[in-house]
């Protein structure tokens, strides 16, 4: 790969727009581009097309902030489930992890993030007050705090069961993360870890 | 500025900053008794299987071993000295650790021995698993932080005239660094804050003695806000920009007063 190569302005283009996802490099950014050169024509439509068609398409869920092809989603749509119960997140991807060991029968809430404060964020930025609100206006019996096993993690789990505890519904909040390993990240927990965690998840109240 | 004396070595370490980067990457931020504060990365720490991972959480108390790189150092072999799990449920005492973590970072400077600041930090994270005196023990922290990092203030002369503060109420100033005698009467326009007699009374017994002793301390709210204030500005004007883990630790105060 030469100088000459990576510097014309579409090339530039698509290298820089590669870089701005998480985890990919300068050098990796360059790989994919040159291996888009070599697509056929198709293929490239393809790709340009999901990537958009996933703008068009998706939204978060009203009711647990889940993305969603529809205003609710599936989880959310389901009788079948258990919707006296939630299990509380920091991302969509924990969402995925969670469905993916079969156990869970209850419904989610996704967060978007966790209390971070050297990071300036507060629960305010969260997607707190919209839980809180979904206690009070749905008969919930449970909900299970599954934000990832590191301080932060702790401080929001903290955060949410003193402000759940605030309110005057009678309901049961337990702690999923103890059989994890700290520090670790939920979305790279084993399915059988996962499930453990799960079935042994303690009541913080 | 970077200035280590070894490419690799072992050292203790307090983590005090976490940044997810790339896929399963860790940016992490330590603070260290020889080396002062160290950016590295931790590769691989976001899986459950590393074996660095589990130990690279903030506020731990961890031994491991450092590589220095032209950027960023890389960590290796980490073990947890410490996990502080005193604090770790509780939103009191995680949120002024944090707050903590985030100033000790801030007064650290990269590859700068600093032995003094790194015990008073292990020293403090220890007091708060046990103490229920929140607002003391961060007062406590900040007077004694100041000091191991050459910024402690001036309480018992005038900063203005340099004679002996007498018994009552008086003023402080951040930018000269201490008390100012309220008949100084300073004429360069330095923004002053009151300073009550007590408060300069519980700033003088904080900065002297060590913290066992003051469980025997009581103190009402007006001084501890008024010591609270005085060290806030302080500290700003010191460390110049935003110390951003106040917010939460503020909100959990307020929290706590209801
Ligand atoms: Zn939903």
């Amino acid at each position: 790969m030469s100088d000459t190569n990576s510097s014309l302005p579409s090339i530039e283009r698509l290298v820089e727009a590669f870089q701005r996802l998480p985890g990919i490099g300068p050098k990796s950014a360059q790989r994919l581009t040159y291996h888009l050169i070599r697509m056929k024509r198709e293929e490239s439509e393809e790709l340009a097309s999901a990537a958009i068609g996933i703008k068009d398409n998706l939204m978060t869920c009203k009711n647990c902030f889940n993305i969603s092809e529809e205003k609710i989603c599936g989880i959310c749509r389901d009788e079948n489930r258990d919707h006296t119960m939630i299990c509380v997140v920091e991302e969509p991807l924990n969402v995925l992890a969670i469905e993916r060991s079969r156990i869970y029968r209850g419904i989610f809430h996704v967060l978007y993030g966790v209390i971070s404060p050297v990071h300036a964020i507060g629960p305010e930025d969260l997607k707190i007050s919209e839980l809180i609100e979904r206690i009070n206006h749905n008969d919930i019996k449970e909900i299970i705090l599954a934000t990832n096993p590191n301080l932060e993690g702790e401080a929001t789990a903290a955060y949410i069961r003193d402000t759940v505890s605030e309110t005057d519904k009678n309901i049961e909040i337990s702690r999923l993360a103890r059989g994890l390993p700290s520090g670790s990240d939920i979305e790279y927990v084993d399915d059988s870890t996962l499930v453990h965690a799960l079935n042994s998840r303690s009541s913080i109240k | 500025m970077r200035n280590f004396h070894q490419n690799i070595f072992n050292t203790e370490a307090i983590v005090v900053r976490i940044n997810n980067f790339g896929e399963s990457d860790r940016l992490i931020n330590i603070i260290t008794p020889k080396n002062g504060l160290i950016r590295g990365i931790a590769k691989g720490a976001k899986k459950p299987k590393s074996r660095i991972g589990g130990h690279l959480d903030l506020l731990k108390f961890i031994k491991l071993s450092v590589k220095i790189n032209k950027n960023l150092a890389s960590f290796n072999q980490t073990e947890t000295l410490n996990s502080f799990n005193g604090f770790r449920n509780n939103l009191s005492r995680m949120s002024r650790g944090i707050y903590m973590g985030e100033i000790a970072e801030k007064l650290s400077v990269e590859g700068a021995e600093n032995i003094g600041l790194f015990n008073l930090l292990v020293k403090s994270l220890h007091f708060l698993e046990k103490t229920n005196h929140f607002e003391l023990i961060t007062r406590w922290y900040e007077l004694n932080l100041l000091k191991v990092s050459g910024f402690s203030p001036e309480l018992n002369m005038c900063v203005e005239t340099g004679k002996e503060i007498q018994p009552g109420n008086h003023l402080f100033s951040s930018d000269k660094g201490g008390i100012v005698d309220i008949n100084a009467n300073p004429s360069d326009g330095t923004p002053l804050i009151p300073a009550s007699m007590n408060t300069i009374k519980l700033l003088r017994h904080l900065n002297k003695f060590e913290w066992e002793d003051h469980y025997k301390v009581l103190v009402d709210n007006q001084t501890l806000y008024n010591s609270k204030r005085i060290l806030r500005e302080y500290i700003h004007f010191i460390i110049g920009n935003p110390i951003k883990s106040e917010y939460f630790m503020d909100e959990i105060f307020h929290k706590e007063k209801i």
